[in-house]
């Protein structure tokens, strides 16, 4: 089922960081397409993959959904015996590489040939409750676990590397800057943490806030890091180059701040579960502009895109919401 | 700024290195490992992203002092005032359906017997 409309007039402007929201209308041009999934997938992380399709996990039927935009069709894969995906990323393979919780493993789909290959972490880990992956600059897939862990997988060998997060669980979002270095966040831990490439080890980075809840996070094309802080309702950001953290409030009252993506114009996507909607955020001008959900609790838990388009996947009312976006 | 070095586990991974159940763990601590990351079993410990479990067989819904709970398990928790362990099973097996908009980020678990187990070693906590 699809849905379109143009919402230039639906998004809203919040001035600058710490304000409440305002009504003002955006210089932001913007249409949305919403799909419906089929029943029961329960959507959580999506990719675009290298056709033009959208990639989603469907975390309650164990599968791997792919979503024509152009045509609304659908099909899902079957991963396997006790499946239940969350993160999905398109790997420079193009292939779809999976943090499956459900099967322990990590999954990876051939696109060309719908082979799907499964590397499960060592038996002595345990139950690492998976979360989402991301590639280095070496083609390398570097992955987190919520239970405590991070991990690499070699696409070459095969050779899985599991490591320990220094605080413990928490390790959540993950993500890889333009110059190929890795940055994970630990929900639990509060806490940023650049990972050595060559010898896995972990160096915690603070941000100010304590007990922020750092829950994902995205590099834009300078390499900062971008930090959705569920505990606080911050929206941060780290330079490396210097060290300095900024922080600004989410508009709105008590923010839940989950996902957060910086697109090709170097816009920051974040969502926000108190106000049922995403938020774009332009650090230039500290604008903030509002999507609203396209439905009651759509608990958008993950955002990614491709030049031109941004896809929201609302694990609340199981549909994907695609945004097109264009600066007047 | 704290920094800190993890310790490097690649090829063998100390007994010790993380929160994984025991050898000899029971399959209720086994089934927990799948609450582990967002919820303490410790009593009040409630600075994780879930309120501690100790206790929770029995326990008014979303009613831990100072926690944020979402709207739609406060909405939920009008209807349904205290944790029994059927409303338990029925929401540990499928947490969006039982409270639609739901902020617990957890895929279910639909084997009844790892529910069982549990909810068996939720009541062996206490609380």
């Amino acid at each position: 089922m699809r849905f379109s409309t143009t919402i230039a007039a639906a998004l809203m402007v919040a001035a600058a960081c710490g304000a409440p929201a305002e009504t003002a209308e955006t210089a932001t041009t913007a249409s949305t397409q919403i799909f419906q999934l089929p029943e029961g997938a329960r959507v959580h992380d999506v990719a675009p993959a290298p056709d033009g399709t959208i990639w989603y996990t469907a975390q309650r039927q164990g599968a791997l959904g792919i979503l024509d935009p152009k045509t609304g069709k659908i099909r899902q894969i079957p991963l396997g015996p006790g499946s239940a995906p969350h993160g999905v990323v398109q790997g420079p393979d193009g292939a779809a590489w999976i943090t499956d919780s459900g099967q322990n493993a990590i999954v990876r789909f051939d696109p060309k040939t719908e082979k799907i290959d499964v590397w499960k972490l060592p038996e002595e880990v345990g139950y690492a409750n998976l979360n989402t992956g991301a590639f280095d600059g070496s083609g390398v897939h570097w992955f987190t676990g919520q239970n405590g862990i991070y991990g690499r997988l070699d696409p070459k060998t095969g050779k899985m590397d599991i490591f320990k997060d220094p605080d413990g669980r928490g390790p959540y979002g993950i993500a890889a800057t333009p110059s190929g270095d890795v940055y994970y966040v630990s929900l639990a831990g509060s806490h940023l943490a650049k990972i050595d490439r060559v010898s896995g080890a972990a160096t915690i980075i603070e941000p100010p806030t304590p007990a922020q809840g750092a829950r994902r996070v995205w590099s834009d094309s300078k390499g900062n890091l971008w930090v959705s802080e569920w505990n606080s309702g911050n929206l941060s950001r780290y330079t490396p180059a210097t060290g300095e953290w900024k922080a600004w409030k989410l508009p709105g009252d008590k923010p839940k701040a989950y996902a957060v993506y910086v697109d090709e114009r170097d816009i920051v996507w974040v969502t926000d579960f108190a106000a049922n909607a995403t938020l774009t955020f332009d650090p230039a001008s500290e604008k903030w502009t509002i999507i609203k959900g396209s439905g009651e609790g759509a608990n958008v838990r993950q955002i990614l895109g491709r030049p031109g388009e941004v896809y929201l996947p609302e694990s609340g009312t199981n549909r994907i919401m695609v945004v097109r976006s264009s600066q007047k | 700024m704290k920094l800190l070095l993890a310790p490097l586990l690649a090829g063998a991974i100390a007994a010790t290195a993380w929160a994984g159940p025991a050898p000899k763990a029971s399959p209720g601590e086994r089934a927990y490992q799948k609450c582990y990351s967002c919820h303490a079993t410790e009593p009040g410990r409630n600075d994780l992203t879930g309120p501690s479990l100790n206790g929770i067989v029995g326990r008014r819904v979303a009613a831990v002092p100072g926690f944020d709970y979402s709207p739609a398990l406060r909405r939920f928790a009008a209807r349904n005032p205290r944790w029994t362990g059927t409303l338990i099973d029925r929401y540990a097996a499928d947490p969006e359906a039982l409270v639609p908009g739901t902020s617990m980020a957890f895929h279910g678990m639909p084997d009844p017997k790892e529910r069982r187990a549990l909810i068996k070693y939720l009541e062996s906590l206490g609380g």
